[in-house]
C-alpha cells in the first residue's frame, strides 16, 4: 500500500530536500518559477494522465497506492506530477544560476 | 483504436506539441542555453533509467497495458517511458528557463 509512497520518498522528495538544503540561496528568489512551473505540469499532467488511466494506457496495480482518488488520479501520482516537476526545475535552476 | 501507438499519440498531444511551440517561438533564447537543457536531459535519463526500472520491475507501482505501448523494452522501462523521460525533461528544463529569464528581468 506503501510503495508509491516510499518510491517517491527515495526518488523524488530525498533529492529535492538536499538540492533545496544545499542550493536555498539561489533558488528562494526564484520561487515563483517553480509555481509557474507546477501549475503549468498540473494542467497539462492531470489532463493526460486521467485520459491515460481511462484508457488503460497505465494503471496502477492493486495494493501499491493509498487507494485515495482525487480527479480521477491517484494522490500518489498528483505527489509525482508535482514533485517530478519541483525536482526537474530545481536542477535547471541551479544550473541555469551557475551557467 | 490507436493501439501500440496509444502511449505515443498522447504524449505527442500532450507533450510533444507543446515543446515544439516552445522552442518555435523561443528558439533564440532557449539555444543559448542549451547546455543547460543538456546537463538536465542527461541526468533525467539516469534518473529514470535507474528509479522508473525500480517502480516498475521491482516494486509494481505502476505497469503498462501491453497492447497500448510499442512493447520494446530498454532497461527495464518500455521504450515510451523512456522516451517519456526525455521529452519531460526538455520541456520542464524549457519552460523552467524562460520562466527564469523573464522573473530575472522582472527584478531589474
Amino acid at each position: 500500500m506503501f510503495e508509491y509512497l516510499i518510491w517517491l520518498c527515495i526518488f523524488v522528495w530525498l533529492p529535492t530536500i538536499l538540492l533545496w538544503i544545499k542550493f536555498y540561496r539561489i533558488l528562494i528568489p526564484l520561487k515563483r518559477v517553480f509555481l509557474y512551473a507546477i501549475i503549468g505540469s498540473l494542467v497539462i499532467a492531470g489532463v493526460w494522465d486521467y485520459i491515460a488511466i481511462k484508457e488503460n494506457i497505465w494503471y496502477f496495480p492493486e495494493g501499491r497506492i493509498l487507494k485515495l482518488w482525487i480527479l480521477g488520479l491517484p494522490i500518489e501520482e498528483w505527489f509525482f506530477i508535482i514533485f517530478v516537476t519541483l525536482f526537474i526545475s530545481t536542477i535547471t535552476v541551479i544550473f541555469f544560476k551557475m551557467s | 483504436m490507436l493501439g501500440h501507438f496509444s502511449y505515443l499519440f498522447y504524449m505527442c498531444v500532450f507533450a510533444v506539441t507543446p515543446l515544439f511551440y516552445i522552442w518555435l517561438k523561443y528558439h533564440s533564447v532557449l539555444w543559448r542555453y542549451r547546455n543547460v537543457i543538456k546537463r538536465v536531459l542527461i541526468i533525467g535519463i539516469v534518473y529514470a533509467i535507474i528509479a522508473d526500472s525500480i517502480a516498475i520491475k521491482i516494486l509494481g507501482i505502476w505497469g503498462f497495458n501491453e497492447n497500448k505501448i510499442l512493447n520494446f523494452w530498454l532497461f527495464g522501462m518500455p521504450i515510451d517511458d523512456f522516451i517519456f523521460a526525455v521529452v519531460i525533461s526538455i520541456i520542464v528544463s524549457s519552460a523552467t528557463l524562460l520562466f527564469c529569464i523573464r522573473e530575472e528581468k522582472r527584478e531589474r
